[in-house]
């Protein structure tokens, strides 16, 4: 039981379900989209919430920083997070 | 199409030339900048009112909106910059805001800020900071953020970015003449601004510090550009400013060893890439400025309201059926209202003819009005009431905020075939009559994904289609006429999506654009602004297509005299016009 808080699982983004909360850890994309990730909130430690997802669960909706931003489950694949 | 009006670029040159005499102070430059959903747009209409100019800038499909007012003998001209999140050199917009205020160097720059939104607003502003312009923060929409109980400290914001901030709600316009005001005395060297940076932590300021060290060394470059932001530029690998530095730098490669060295060094020390460090520094800086002025009184409702609406519109199975009726709802305005009004000036322009032909003596000039003018006008006119309504119909969409909603609903499916979930709206309109479809492929941001919906969208059958299609199918399958019909229907949907495959896969390769993008608030839209973009486009599409309408028939007139040459002069034009 213990081992379960201790171990911090860090998985993609597109592996949180609806309603969960998560930490970013890495971004692991590169050029133009890690840009845009991290201009729209995505830096290390920011705290977010994946709200829903639309149909065949793509795109995936996220509160990050306040505000509601939407990313295609390709572009959630290249965020490593941690969920909380 | 993407050239700006032959006037304008001269007049603009000429304007500019004077406001950067010292001597002749008469005219103020303010350029507005802001994040998209800031309420830019109402901003600068509350600014500039009726009195706007639309073109585009130098050289790019850029829209440039810019307006003149005149306030107790100043004249103040107001430069509204695209909508970006950011400053990199990622996006056409964002490469055109910098590089306007790098070369054009306004007097000080306006940004918008939402309030209840301040770090990722605050991100750009910080980032327009560092060209080196006087720069006035408008936290905008402070009602809102009071509704949620968001309190800013604006004087000590300002004391600790070194920015003066002025409260305003753009859709009432309060705060609009004190803003106004502050702008006016920051240009005027009366109000300081920007006495400060952003401080990057000590091990970026060091690495920074040495770059300048090296830049400095070039008196001409040192003149020509903020330094902090070249060396900061530089250290988040900024293609743009490495390019400056190799075409216009004395000593490039002296700078680019010293830049990889330190940013290897910072790499090294972070473990992270420096354009990344450099990012999660800004926010970093943001956050500790906002922790000292920003009280949240009261957590956000548990569900607000924009969320209760979502939980309908981008359900899982009503979201796409909801984005039908609300597509439906568009057309049946647009075509439903505009193709009687069409019918009537169309048969206006007949009577004109019909006048004219009666009063005037038979020969070339009665010729010429009738056929070529009247002809030629006529044709544009007729889809101006498509075209009005359209665009009311889409700004209400924008400015409600459901825009990006049916992006979200629509994006699975388009995305299959290289598309962008807005894509759609261009298709479905289509589906009426190209010529509004085309000019709807506005609401897609990348140049790409516009130019691919462009291309497919006149494939799908439509008004004008339908009829000649229905025709032939008749003529040819007199048995199963229907099915033949719903038949080429389908195909030209189908050739649509497939052509639009074959095209990203060709013509258009390249890095995938990201899809990242806000979904605002849902937010009441201003009357007064849906009937500004509406008057702006429809103006821009007379202007566009008029000019080039015109010269057309008045060519066709002239190469095609005899009446049956002329009809198939006309065909010629109306094929390039549909493709």
């Amino acid at each position: 039981m213990n081992t379960e808080i201790l171990e911090k699982t860090v998985t993609d983004l597109s592996q949180i379900v609806s309603g969960k909360k998560f930490k970013v850890a890495k971004i692991t994309a590169a050029g133009e989209i890690r840009r845009r990730l991290l201009d729209i909130g995505f830096i290390k430690n920011q705290t977010g919430c994946v709200i829903r997802k639309a149909l065949l669960k793509d795109p995936i909706e996220i509160e990050i920083k306040g505000a509601m931003v939407s990313l295609r489950r390709s572009e959630a694949k290249l965020i490593n997070v941690e969920e909380i | 199409m993407n050239t700006p009006g032959p006037q304008a670029p001269r007049r603009m040159r000429r304007r500019f030339g004077r406001g950067n005499h010292p001597e002749n102070k008469n005219i103020i430059r303010i350029a507005l900048a802001g994040n998209p959903n800031s309420g830019k747009t109402s901003i600068f209409n509350a600014l500039t009112g009726q009195h706007q100019h639309i073109g585009n800038y130098p050289g790019v499909t850029v829209e440039k909106k810019s307006g003149l007012i005149n306030i107790d003998g100043k004249i103040i001209e107001f430069i509204d910059l695209p909508g970006t999140y950011s400053l990199s050199a990622y996006s056409i917009e964002e490469i055109v805001s910098r590089d306007f205020v790098l070369n054009e160097k306004p007097d000080v720059i306006v940004d918008v800020l939402d309030s209840s939104n301040l770090d990722r607003h605050l991100y750009l502003l910080l980032q327009f900071q560092e060209l080196g312009v006087p720069i006035v923060g408008a936290l905008n929409m402070t009602d809102e953020a009071e509704e949620k109980g968001i309190h800013i400290n604006g004087e000590q914001l300002s004391t600790i970015l070194g920015i003066p901030f002025v409260k305003t709600v753009g859709n009432t316009g309060a705060g609009i003449d004190l803003l106004l005001d502050v702008a006016i005395k920051v240009a005027g060297g009366e109000l300081e601004s920007n006495k400060r940076h952003l401080n990057y932590g000590n091990h970026v300021e060091l690495a920074h510090n040495a770059i300048i060290d090296t830049l400095e060394l070039d008196n001409k470059f040192k003149q020509r550009y903020s330094m902090h932001w070249i060396a900061i530029k530089l250290l988040e690998k900024d293609r743009d400013a490495e390019r400056k530095i190799k075409n216009e730098h004395q000593f490039a490669d002296m700078v680019f060893s010293v830049t990889t060295e330190w940013r290897q060094w910072l790499e090294k020390h972070y473990s992270e890439d420096s354009e990344v460090v450099i990012g999660e520094q800004r926010y970093a800086y943001i956050h500790g400025a906002i922790k000292e002025t920003v009280i949240q009184f009261r957590k956000r409702k548990v569900i607000d309201i924009t969320e209760q609406i979502d939980r309908i519109v981008l359900n899982r199975y009503l979201g796409i059926p909801i984005f039908f009726a609300v597509m439906f709802v568009i057309y049946q305005i647009t075509f439903a209202l505009g193709n009687p009004l069409s019918d009537g000036i169309s048969a206006g322009c007949g009577q004109l003819s019909k006048l004219l032909t009666d009063i005037m003596p038979v020969g070339v000039l009665q010729d010429l009005l009738t056929n070529g003018i009247i002809n030629g006008v006529g044709g544009v006119l007729t889809f101006l009431p498509l075209v009005i309504l359209l665009f009311m119909g889409l700004s209400f969409l924008e400015d409600t905020g459901y825009m990006s909603r049916a992006a979200f609903v629509m994006d699975k499916f388009l995305h299959i075939f290289g598309l962008h979930g807005r894509s759609f709206i261009p298709f479905m309109i289509s589906t009426g009559c190209a010529v509004p479809g085309i000019m709807s492929a506005r609401v897609l941001a990348n140049r790409k994904d516009r130019i691919v919906t462009i291309l497919v969208s006149p494939l799908m059958m439509c008004g004008a289609k339908a009829p000649v299609v229905a025709m032939l199918v008749a003529a040819f399958f007199p048995e199963n006429s229907t099915l033949i019909f719903w038949n080429v229907w389908l195909f030209g949907w189908l050739m649509a999506f497939v052509l639009a495959l074959i095209f990203k896969r060709s013509l258009f390769r390249g890095e995938q654009t990201p899809f990242v993008m806000e979904l605002p608030p849902y937010r009441r839209p201003l009357f007064k602004n849906v009937i500004i973009h509406m008057w702006e486009k429809s103006s821009e599409y007379i202007k566009k297509a008029g000019t080039v309408i015109l010269a057309a028939s008045i060519v066709v007139w002239f190469y095609f005299p005899t009446q049956n040459r002329r009809r198939n002069g006309w065909m010629f034009i109306e094929i390039i016009l549909h493709l």
